[in-house]
């Protein structure tokens, strides 16, 4: 030790408390004044300073700044060895709120928080304190980084604090700690790579507790039982997987099973799967001894759970119980009745099986209960097993008819589409602000807004100021970076310009997509209402969903001049867009851009007559550069809900834009949170006046493929709604779903859960989505993984497979994997429909 | 957030002591009419799916559903779980550390082999070693369960007395006795046999989803639909009810009650109770995931219209009943019924009823913590109040109201029967989370002036 560090460590350990207060700032502002270069020692200055920093600063001090010491703490013997006296010295209820405080912090073994309080509790100095004292214990022995890459950097270290073999060891069985000791690995380096990478390796706790097992230095019938016993409490699911672990690596003989038989068997019970495997897997050593009663008591537990070889590992145990113990089949075959309830047709098949093995045994009763269960292909199996034949309701011969898809014409939006009424009054127009501020209301809500500001800005009534005060406040508050790429802030920029009088900023910085072109739109009228320019709007609708009645619009011309009272561009621009205009189709062509997450690309022939809008619509379904700022990508509509439905608005004949705008934005956040709401788009065209295309099938297909459960909700939704009107066109989602997922940009798993959901309502939806799966078999040129899944809620459908490209997918399905296979079995099964 | 800190007090730990075949769980109490009430001793029917039914509604008080990007910090500690003895049945109750989920264990009687010693509330304790224990319950072993303790059976219990000191924060208090009054309003809208239960709750999502879903039907059994139908059931953070898995090998079936369907739907809260042999496990969800029920202001109109003396005068009548039946209470207090319901909205957001749907009654409960916490809870009520006091309300001949507050006028009026207002807060709840502070000052100030 340094004369230095030897001195201060004398005089800290001497003085009094009030001495230590009036020499902290002073000791404070020494220590953080000096700096420690990476990788170099400190000097002799530092490791002063830094002690008498722990002599003085306050117990809550130092436990938040422990980290600006820790690290060189952990390098200087000499420095370790004088700050525990020195904090000892302080008293006993210093030190535990120091060690309370560092435990807070769940990196505190990092900085060598942990060690410290662990010699404290070590020496009698404190008590253990609480869960957070083990849950450091899981890192906290490793002395230096070095360790992580080490093995047995665990197992030497309890070895050389043996005092936690005695309790704390016991403790990491008592709390939920599973997914820190999982995660006790060992990492390496892998060298010769550019940038250098981490391979897990070897848990490190596992190493350790075997291996000190095997050494006798731990009870091992007391680390089986503990082990056990964590399985059976109540622990998070994801984390249990360890303690069955560390239960196999000790390698637990037959005896040693043999006694904790119970215990296997309550594992069975257990909600969480890791640990309904670990009971399999210790029964199945034990099968010969496992009372056949005691099983089927516990049996019937893990076909309630969702996964599906947890089902089929029970089938399988009862099955081969059922073999040897003819005498307990009766109650062994009732828990194999229970299976017939699980979701997945192939347990059911399974559990039948095993029922009509034994016919006369199977529990006739029971099995009443699971003939509405089972599905509709098994149900004759389970009727004949009764002998009742279960009175089914008729099902008439289901008609698949061909698609229909709406022509909106003015007659139809005259008839079926509600009028738009204008704002009528400052005060209405001051709640409606006030809604859509808030990002609530529909664009046609938007546009009644702006026609509404446009027409009454030069109305002051009394109290205006006061009125709209609120209001104007939370506009002021929408207005961040890139508000103009957003609806909800458009409103609030009009808002502020309409009631603070004040020249607005301009918001063109987006011309190029459908928000920027309504930004624009906001700029118009927010110019006019800063001057308090009163006109009413060209484009206000006059029907819902942004549709412009011809005549009314002839009739709103005629009141405006060529000079004076002379509509804005844009507004007259919006105004003949909605106002049925001969715009022809939009021709698409689709690209796979390749970009880091592989970006969907459409390129658009977009209509010649759509002049301000070109670039927007042909931008719509492109996940081009164009359309990026420096927070992301802002989409053909912007990032809030409000701007997409207000965008919505601005093409009402041309749906495709949004679609390809929401198929885009789907396919590249299909792996993460949709950010450019598809699913506003999706909700749109459940109204049935929305024509269903080409576009529409590749944006209803790439949500229904999203790992953000609200877009296959939306896109089943709308399958849903479109086989209801007749606007459903199978063959056309079957085919976009084979694109994407020959593209690789979608996973075909994914798709289970939608479809079947959708197949559960009627047998008219069920056969709509097996014709789907057609579809998509007749285009699929791979044979992506998790098909089977898809394939089984195809045989709930109940029809044959007719297309003759499908069946020549099945057929090649077959003969490319094994026969026995899961996806070998369902192929068979449909073509031998 | 204003935070009131509650102090529990247990004799011993609670503990599940194994032996001869028997599990014996004994659960300390802390607070309530007297400071650890002793409730109930006996055997219960069904060990294992009563253990693991306690092992749910302790989780559901250990859990954070929903974490607010900006108070990742700020995590409160576990509150523990009440239970209401009422006469002949005990009714176990958690509520979430982010408000937003309500649980209910209800024992019924004919799972319970004797009756309650008396009625009350009071928290009890689920330490850690205890929930392990109970998750080892299993058939073979009868369960005897003690709900508080007799003085002299302490001396066998392991452990010495237990004291922890937790901050409540009034929202949580707030959202704990509002759930009750948002119950009140629903009705049962579904129910699926255990089959179709356990299919819905499986297929609800892993991940979490800020979107609000509703439980549509499905064939016999729901879908998760984007849409509210007329026949849907809103299902905000569906994953909240994935708990309930875990009880599924004991479904009987699922009932799902949700306010009646009216006009456009926002999100609504839904209660969703997992029918079990002699026993039900309710779960409340809050409207949306980051939206917890104490700003649901579903009782705030009833409250200011509720009389104290009257109020009063109905919690006199209670005296742990099950379900309380209005027309005696409006008898035995001289209230005319229409009184009664009302203070019994009151009572129930001041925590002092609970409401059960199965049996669409307000059953009798007083949580255990600070009355005057729980009374001062509404503060868009006391700002009412101060508008009201300030003169802050000009009525208007055609029906509408100016409110000034701060630096701005507020226009109130009523359309189709709703009272609307131009205020921020009912911009963007649109009536749905209750009246704003102006509507209720103008709700005051008419009274006033009909009274005049």
């Amino acid at each position: 030790m340094s004369p230095d560090l030897a001195r201060v460590r004398e005089e800290m350990l001497t003085l009094k408390e009030p001495e230590r207060r009036k020499r902290a700032a002073a000791a404070e502002k020494e220590l953080f004044g000096l700096r420690v270069k990476h990788g170099e020692r400190p000097s002799e200055r530092w490791l002063a300073a830094a002690l008498a920093w722990v002599g003085t600063a306050t117990a809550r001090q130092i436990a938040a700044n422990y980290w600006r010491i820790g690290a060189q703490v952990r390098e200087s013997s000499d420095l370790a060895e004088a700050i525990y006296p020195v904090l000892a010295a302080r008293g006993r209820r210093f030190v535990e709120t120091v060690a309370r405080g560092l435990l807070r912090d769940d990196s505190a073994w990092w900085w060598g928080g942990w060690a410290l309080v662990r010699r404290a509790v070590r020496e009698g100095l404190i008590e253990p304190p609480g869960d957070a004292y083990i849950r450091g214990l899981v890192n906290g022995p490793m002395s230096n980084p070095s360790d992580f890459a080490e093995l047995d950097a665990i197992y030497r270290s309890v070895l050389a604090d043996p005092g936690l073999l005695e309790r704390e060891i016991w403790q990491l069985f008592e709390l939920d700690l599973g997914n820190e000791l999982g995660s006790a690995a060992t990492w390496q380096r892998t060298e010769g790579t550019e940038h250098p990478t981490y391979a897990r390796g070897e848990n490190r706790w596992l190493y350790a507790l075997t291996r000190l097992a095997d050494e006798g230095r731990v009870d091992r019938q007391r680390l089986l039982d503990a082990s056990l016993d964590a399985l059976m409490r109540d622990f998070r699911p994801s984390g249990v997987g360890w303690y069955a672990a560390l239960h196999e690596a000790l390698e637990p003989t037959r005896e040693e099973r043999l006694a904790r038989q119970d215990g296997y068997l309550a594992l069975v019970t257990s909600p969480a799967p890791a640990v309904v495997k670990e009971g399999f897997v210790a029964l199945r050593e034990l099968e010969d001894d496992i009372p056949p009663e005691a099983f089927a008591r516990v049996a019937p537990t893990p076909f309630t759970q969702r996964q599906k070889n947890l089902s089929v590992e029970t089938l399988s145990l009862l099955a081969r119980l059922c073999k040897r113990h003819p005498d307990a089949r009766g109650p062994l075959l009732g828990a194999a009745a229970h299976a017939l309830a699980h979701e997945r047709s192939d347990v059911q098949e399974r559990a039948l099986k095993l029922l009509e093995q034994y016919p006369d045994e199977a529990p006739r009763a029971e099995l009443l209960a699971y003939v509405d269960a089972v599905s509709p292909p098994l149900r004759p199996r389970v009727e004949a097993l009764t002998g009742v034949a279960a009175p089914q309701e008729p099902i008439g011969e289901i008609e698949l008819r061909e698609p229909l898809q709406p022509q909106v014409t003015l007659a139809l939006v005259r008839e079926r589409r509600a009028p738009l009424d204008p704002v009528a009054s400052v005060d209405e127009l001051i709640e409606l602000a006030a809604m859509l501020v808030e990002g609530r209301g529909d664009g046609d809500d938007c546009e009644r807004f702006l026609d509404g500001v446009s027409r009454l800005c030069d109305q002051r009534p009394p109290g205006f100021e006061r009125r709209t005060a609120g209001l104007a406040k939370r506009a002021g508050d929408s207005l961040g970076w890139g508000f103009e790429a957003a609806g909800a802030p458009l409103i609030g920029y009009v808002v502020e310009a309409w009631t603070g009088r004040r020249r607005p900023s301009s918001v063109g910085r987006f011309p190029w997509t459908v928000i920027g072109f309504l930004a624009l739109r906001a700029e118009e009228v927010a110019k006019r209402a800063a001057r308090g320019v009163a006109r009413p709007l060209l484009a206000l609708p006059s029907h819902s969903g942004g549709w412009l009645d011809p005549e009314v619009l002839s009739e709103r011309e005629r009141r405006t001049g060529r000079f004076f009272n002379r509509p804005d561009p844009g507004d007259r621009f919006q105004a003949s867009m909605r106002a049925f205009p001969e715009l022809g189709p939009l021709h698409y062509e689709r690209h796979v851009q390749v970009l880091s997450n592989r970006e969907l690309r459409l390129e658009t022939r977009a209509p010649d007559n759509l002049l301000v809008l070109q670039k927007a619509v042909s931008l719509a379904g492109s996940g081009s550069d164009e359309s990026r700022t420096w927070y992301g990508p802002i989409g053909w509509a912007g990032v809030d809900a409000l701007g997409v439905r207000w965008a919505l608005t601005v093409l009402p004949s041309l749906p495709e834009v949004a679609f390809s705008g929401a198929a885009t934005a789907a396919v590249v956040e299909r792996d993460s949170a949709s950010y450019r709401h598809p699913e506003v788009v999706l909700e749109h065209a459940l109204d049935p006046l929305v024509p269903l295309e080409r576009e529409a099938w590749l944006a209803t297909a790439a949500c229904l493929v999203a790992k953000s459960p609200d877009l296959p909700r939306s896109a089943a939704d709308l399958i849903v709604a479109a086989i209801d009107d007749g606007r459903f066109d199978a063959p056309a989602l079957g085919s976009e779903l084979a694109w994407l997922v020959d593209n690789d940009f979608a996973k075909v798993n994914r798709l289970e859960a939608p479809l079947r959901d959708v197949a559960r309502l009627s047998p008219l939806h069920a056969a709509h989505v097996a014709r789907t799966i057609e579809g998509l078999l007749a285009q699929l040129g791979t044979a992506p993984r998790g098909l089977h899944g898809v394939l089984e809620v195809a045989v709930v459908g109940a029809t044959p497979i007719g297309d003759p490209r499908a069946r020549a997918t099945l057929e090649r399905l077959s003969g490319e994997v094994s026969g026995s296979s899961k996806l070998g079995r369902l192929a068979r099964g449909l073509l031998e429909r | 957030m204003a935070a009131a800190e509650h102090t529990y007090s247990y004799l011993a730990p609670s503990a599940v002591l194994e032996a001869e075949g028997r599990a014996e769980v004994s659960l300390s109490t802390s607070g309530g009419r007297t400071a650890n009430p002793y409730f109930f001793t006996g055997f219960l029917a069904e060990p294992r799916q009563t253990a693991q039914a306690l092992l749910v509604v302790a989780e559901v008080a250990r859990t954070r559903y929903y974490e607010p990007p900006n108070m990742i910090a700020a995590r409160i500690a576990a509150a523990d779980p009440v239970v209401t003895s009422n006469l002949d049945r005990l009714r176990f109750e958690s509520f979430s550390a982010c408000a937003g989920v309500y649980a209910r264990l209800d024992l019924e009687p004919g799972v319970l082999d004797g009756r309650p010693r008396e009625w009350g509330t009071t928290n009890v304790d689920f330490n850690p070693p205890m929930r392990g224990a109970l998750a080892r319950v299993h058939d073979d072993e009868a369960m005897l369960m003690n709900v508080g303790h007799e003085e002299v059976r302490l001396e066998t219990l392991a452990g010495s007395a237990v004291e922890r000191k937790v901050p409540l924060p009034e929202r949580w208090l707030k959202g704990f006795a509002e759930v009750q009054v948002a119950s009140a309003h629903m009705v049962l809208r579904h129910e699926l046999s255990a089959v179709e239960a356990r299919r819905f709750l499986q297929s609800l999502p892993r991940t979490k989803s800020r979107s609000v879903a509703w439980a549509t039907p499905a064939g016999r059994g729901l879908r998760l639909s984007a849409r509210a139908g007329d026949a849907a059931v809103c299902l905000a953070g569906p994953e909240r009810l994935r708990l309930l898995e875990r009880l599924l090998p004991f479904a009987k079936t699922l009932r799902v009650y949700g306010p009646p369907p009216v006009g456009d739907r926002g999100a609504e809260p839904g209660v969703w109770e997992l029918g079990l042999d002699g026993a039900r496990v309710v779960f409340a969800l809050s409207p949306e995931l980051f939206r917890g029920f104490s700003g649901e202001g579903g009782v705030l109109t009833d409250l200011a219209l509720a009389d104290d003396g009257v109020v009063e005068a109905v919690a006199d009548t209670l005296h742990g009943e099950p379900a309380i039946d209005v027309e005696e209470v409006a008898q035995l207090s001289g209230i005319p019924r229409t009184g009664v319901q009302t203070a019994l909205g009151a009572l129930g957001a001041a925590g002092r009823v609970g409401y059960d749907l199965a049996q669409s009654a307000y059953f009798h409960r007083e949580l255990p913590y600070d009355r005057q916490v729980l009374d001062k809870m509404h503060p868009r009520l006391l700002g009412a109040r101060e508008l009201v006091e300030q003169g802050a309300v000009r009525l208007h001949d055609d029906g509408a109201a100016t409110v000034s507050s701060g630096d701005a006028d507020y226009l109130v009026r009523v359309e189709d029967g709703v009272a609307r207002c131009t205020c921020a807060w009912f911009a963007k709840h649109r009536g749905e989370r209750g009246p704003c502070k102006h509507v209720l000052a103008v709700e005051h100030a008419r009274r006033a002036a009909r009274v005049a």
